[in-house]
């Protein structure tokens, strides 16, 4: 059983009880965060790096929150900004401000709501409605010719 | 085999679960995961009738960004004040806990107040669920939003008032999760509907313009 | 428990026998029987609908039923297979048999589903009797927009469709939750998840689906609601509506509904098979991959259903490519299937000519439905019978036949006695010969143009023949049903005993007494691999089917938590009152309507009286603890 087509074989056609599809172990008394990034300790340096900044200290502070709290302040000014100078952005505008819109969801949902410190299998969940809603409402936006930015201007 | 270990050091416990998730906490999220496509199908309803009002009034003729602004930076730190309540909770600090659940349920009551303003300021202008597709899409859609964020501080002030006259148990603290992890999601929803519907909606792509204009409505 | 006292509304209930007590039940077996019996019950009335509908179609220009009737009878019969047959008979056997196979004491919430059946009894109920009061909708189990607006239907019927339906929303989507949880986390140690019996695999992907497309249609049917009670613009072409985005909203969600039907029936057979044909199911990873890949894909293709709608050839030729890409999936599970019969031991039991029938069946409507993933056939037969024979063929040849599989399958199971074998093959044969002779002709009506939803058509069209044999089959289809029910009545009457066993099972739920004790497992068991009972029982085929070293199974450990006393969570009353309450509180806006000024903006009364009983139900539901005073 070394070569590795009889191995791919086996893992997909014998169950042998193996890991794959386990979830993952978990102590359920292990509440603080890993120090390490959101995929593990592997991966690029700049993993680590988005890792330790993101890590919250070995049980979140007030503070590392309020700071969470002014970066979102300061997204939400910076949107109302860009909203201001519209033009400027010309037709990247709508992507801009979806992507900031973005970013202040997932700061919330990752920190506000412990998806960065929690169980994996939560995220998994999460992503996968919020995903298939994303895609099949892009999907029917599209069909229905919905998605040209066409500014909203009374006639 | 190994993999048998990974689950025996429940045995006993019905309590515990496979997962290392609470049952309630689990639930949760697959709620959150659903409601996702609750508010997707009313923001998708939105976007496809963006432009397809027949009469008036119009999105940019009604919406008031400023406004707006400030009950969005209100519903935000409501949010902060929320998970400053659980990590109070979690260390159990029953004074700064309560202080912050009710900093959350007033924050949530002055945004339901703005938009009570905000709604009763369009019908004013003669925006009503009847008048058009913008009136019947953005009523519809905001008003299920601030009926979540009704339900939001009905629940939060009723797990103040019922599990914090004691001590804190980490039932309590467990119940003060879920109307944490409920009140996020309303906010989240609320980062979309105000970028998506008020911003992008709004915007002409004439700049500086639309500020004057909306300043100009909130004048008149 | 809490930390304040809060005054008891309603005493619990206290005796296990009686209408109390099943009012009260949080027992997941019994909410099962409850599904069960209910979803049989409108299976019977749905088929009633189907069988007038077949004797007005008997002949030509046949005046049996008006066509406001027939257009009543063809939307419920719809409504009903789909929402209150198929989907509740699914939960039955979820509810009855999820616990049993992950080696669990009951579902991870008992009181939320005791509230699901109670929400899908009181949606049903309302729903069905809009026959009696003012009658029926009349637009189609899908409601096309703007046919459902005050103008093109003016009645009553479609709102109780859309609030029905509401309330039937929220009962499927408590349950779902409920089982995605159950699953997810209260299987026995040692089960992975690629260690669960297909049946939980499928229901996890059903259940699934259901979490995230219900919403949709729950969006869908408030938007229809509010249109006909308030008046506001959604599908009303008047004030620039457009009536395509109902079909967007309703086939988004009508697309993984049609998996969420089918795939509990999938997970039947892949249970029954290997049952009976002594075999381990053929590529188990792959029977699972393909179950979860087609609930992924099964989002992407509910255009195909909008073909003849002029979406434009780029949107057409997408939802073409995704829809033939399904069909994979589907392929790779019946190759599966047939590879786990193939060379097998077959014992050829009612149940098994079900499980094979299932299989015969619902690869000719697959094939049919291939033949409609291209847009230019599909304009052909586009609201033709073509699509009734196709749909018929994957939802009857395919769920129902499945569900019966299931049913004579787990009956021993469920109340420890057998289905006699003699009548019970009766039973299969008539149902299958008259099923494809209602079902089998309708193809060639189809393709030689004749339409859905008209109650006649005019002699001389050549349809008289097939419609003729088509009553005929739908007869002996009732026939079929009869016969069941005397088998069911016989068994019941008789004072057999079924073993505990009885068919050499691979699962769980085979390793307790028939029916279970109320606590389904004295000890929770533990798991080594899958099909773990079977190798409990047959240790020296371990290495031959699995690979696997030849081991003795794991000494199971004593449950000694809690001194041996096994803790239940205890009956309650308030699932009930809130289901009632919340039923009550959308049946109020029935009260507005928005075409008649003189109610305009009136209160709705009845929202408020159901909204205080829900909330009553709900603050004794919240400050009730999960078991009463002396457990824990």
């Amino acid at each position: 059983m070394t070569n590795p087509i009889s191995r791919a074989w086996r893992k997909l056609f014998y169950q042998d009880g193996g890991s794959y599809f386990l979830l993952p172990k978990v102590d359920s008394s292990f509440l603080d965060p890993p120090n390490e990034g959101p995929f593990g300790d592997a991966g690029p340096p700049v993993w680590r790096w988005i890792g330790r900044m993101t890590y919250g200290g070995k049980v979140a502070t007030p503070f590392f929150y309020t700071v969470i709290g002014v970066w979102l302040a300061l997204l939400t000014l910076i949107e109302v900004y860009f909203f201001t100078i519209d033009a400027f952005f010309g037709a990247f505008f709508v992507t801009i401000m979806l992507l900031l819109a973005l970013l202040k969801f997932i700061i919330v949902v990752a920190f506000f709501m412990h998806l960065r410190f929690d169980k994996s299998l939560l995220t998994l969940v999460f992503t996968a409605g919020f995903l298939i809603a994303i895609l099949v409402f892009v999907i029917m936006l599209s069909v229905q010719g919905q998605l040209t930015p066409a500014p909203m201007v009374a006639p | 085999m190994a993999q048998a270990a990974t689950v025996q050091e429940q045995h006993g416990h019905i309590a515990d679960t496979n997962t290392g998730i609470s049952n309630r906490k689990l639930l949760m999220w697959v709620f959150l995961a659903s409601d996702c496509l609750f508010f997707g199908s009313f923001i998708a309803t939105y976007l496809v009738y963006r432009n397809e009002s027949i009469v008036g009034p119009y999105p940019n003729e009604v919406l008031d960004i400023p406004i707006t602004s400030v009950s969005t930076f209100v519903l935000l730190m409501s949010s902060l004040a929320m998970v400053l309540a659980l990590n109070y909770a979690q260390k159990d600090q029953l004074g700064l806990t309560r202080f912050w659940i009710l900093a959350v349920a007033v924050l949530g009551a002055i945004f339901l107040g703005f938009q009570v303003f905000e709604f009763a300021t369009f019908v004013n202008e003669g925006l009503t669920i009847r008048s058009n597709l913008f009136g019947t899409t953005f009523f519809i859609l905001t008003g299920f939003h601030g009926l979540h964020v009704l339900i939001g501080v009905l629940w939060l002030l009723g797990t103040a008032f019922a599990h914090f006259k004691g001590a804190l148990t980490s039932r309590s603290v467990e119940d003060l999760e879920m109307a944490g992890l409920y009140w996020h999601f309303v906010d989240i929803v609320w980062i979309i509907i105000f970028t998506v519907i008020y911003l992008i909606g709004f915007s002409d792509g004439e700049g500086l313009e639309t500020i004057e204009h909306a300043a100009t409505i909130i004048g008149g | 428990m809490t930390t304040i006292a809060f005054p008891t509304l309603i005493s619990r209930p206290t005796s296990y026998t009686g209408l109390w007590s099943w009012i009260g039940t949080v027992d997941h077996k019994r909410i099962g029987t409850l599904y069960g019996v209910t979803a049989f019950l409108y299976f019977l009335i749905g088929g009633i609908e189907a069988l007038i509908i077949r004797g007005q179609l008997n002949t030509a220009e046949n005046d049996l039923v008006s066509p406001e009737i027939y257009n009543q009878l063809f939307t419920m019969h719809g409504t009903t297979m789909v929402f209150m047959v198929v989907m509740p008979m699914s939960a039955a056997f979820f509810n009855w048999m999820i616990p049993l196979m992950i080696g669990a004491r009951d579902v991870a919430f008992p009181r939320l589903n005791g509230f699901s059946y109670w929400a899908f009894l009181f949606g049903s109920i309302f729903l069905n009797l809009s026959f009696v009061l003012g009658g029926a909708p009349d637009a189609g189990w899908f409601g096309y927009a703007n046919l459902t607006g005050n103008t093109y239907s003016p009645g009553d019927g479609v709102t109780f469709w859309a609030l029905g339906l509401t309330i039937l929303g929220v009962a499927s989507l408590a349950a779902s939750f409920n089982f995605v949880v159950t699953i997810l986390n209260m299987r026995a140690p040692g089960m992975g998840l690629m260690k669960m019996p297909v049946f939980v695999w499928m229901a996890l992907v059903t259940n699934v689906l259901m979490a995230l497309a219900m919403p949709v249609i729950a969006v869908a049917l408030i938007q229809l609601g509010l249109d006909r009670v308030l008046g506001t613009n959604f599908f009303n072409p008047v004030a620039g509506g457009d009536p395509v985005l109902w079909q967007h909203l309703f086939w988004l969600f009508g697309h993984p509904e049609v998996y969420i039907l089918i795939l509990p029936a999938m997970g039947i057979v892949s249970e029954t098979l290997p049952v009976f044909s002594k075999k381990p199911l053929f590529g188990y990873p792959a029977i699972v991959l393909a179950g979860a890949v087609i609930g992924f894909m099964g989002w992407f293709v509910w255009s195909h259903h909008m073909f003849t709608v002029g979406l434009g050839p780029a949107a057409n030729s997408a939802f073409t490519i995704s829809t033939m890409l399904i069909a994979v999936p589907t392929g790779v599970k019946i190759f599966n299937w047939m590879g786990t019969v193939w060379g097998g031991k077959l014992h050829l039991n009612t149940s098994m000519l079900f499980s094979l029938g299932f299989i015969a069946m619902f690869v000719i409507g697959g094939l049919s439905g291939v033949t409609h993933a291209s847009p230019p056939t599909d304009a052909q037969q586009q609201d033709t019978y073509y699509i009734v024979a196709h749909f018929h063929y994957v939802l009857f040849g395919g769920s129902i036949l499945g569900l019966f599989a299931g049913g004579y399958y787990w009956w021993p199971k469920m109340t420890g006695k057998r289905l006699g074998e003699t009548i019970g093959k009766w039973h299969f044969w008539t149902m299958l010969i008259g099923f494809n002779l209602t079902f089998g002709p309708m193809h060639w009506l189809g393709l030689n143009g004749m339409p859905r939803r008209i109650s006649t058509y005019a002699e001389g069209m050549g349809w008289e023949t097939s419609n003729a044999i088509a009553t005929v089959g739908a007869m002996l289809i009732a026939v079929g049903v009869l016969i069941f029910i005397i088998n069911v009545i016989r068994t019941m009457s008789s004072k057999q005993k079924a073993e505990d066993d009885p068919w050499d099972g691979r699962t769980l739920e085979w390793s307790i007494p028939s029916p279970p004790p109320a606590y389904n497992f004295a000890r929770i068991p533990q798991v080594k691999s899958v099909d773990d009972f079977w190798y409990t029982k047959h240790p020296e085929l371990l290495h031959d089917e699995r690979g696997e070293q030849t081991e003795s199974a794991a000494p199971v450990e004593e449950d000694t938590h809690g001194g041996g006393s096994i803790h239940l969570p205890s009956m309650s009353y308030y699932p009930f009152v809130v289901a009632i309450g919340m039923s009550i509180g959308i049946v109020g806006f029935m009260d507005i309507r928005a075409d008649i000024p003189s109610t305009d903006l009136q209160l709705p009364w009845l929202s408020v009286v159901g909204i205080v009983v829900g909330m009553w139900g709900l603050l004794g539901w919240i400050f009730e603890p999960v078991t009463a005073e002396g457990g824990h």
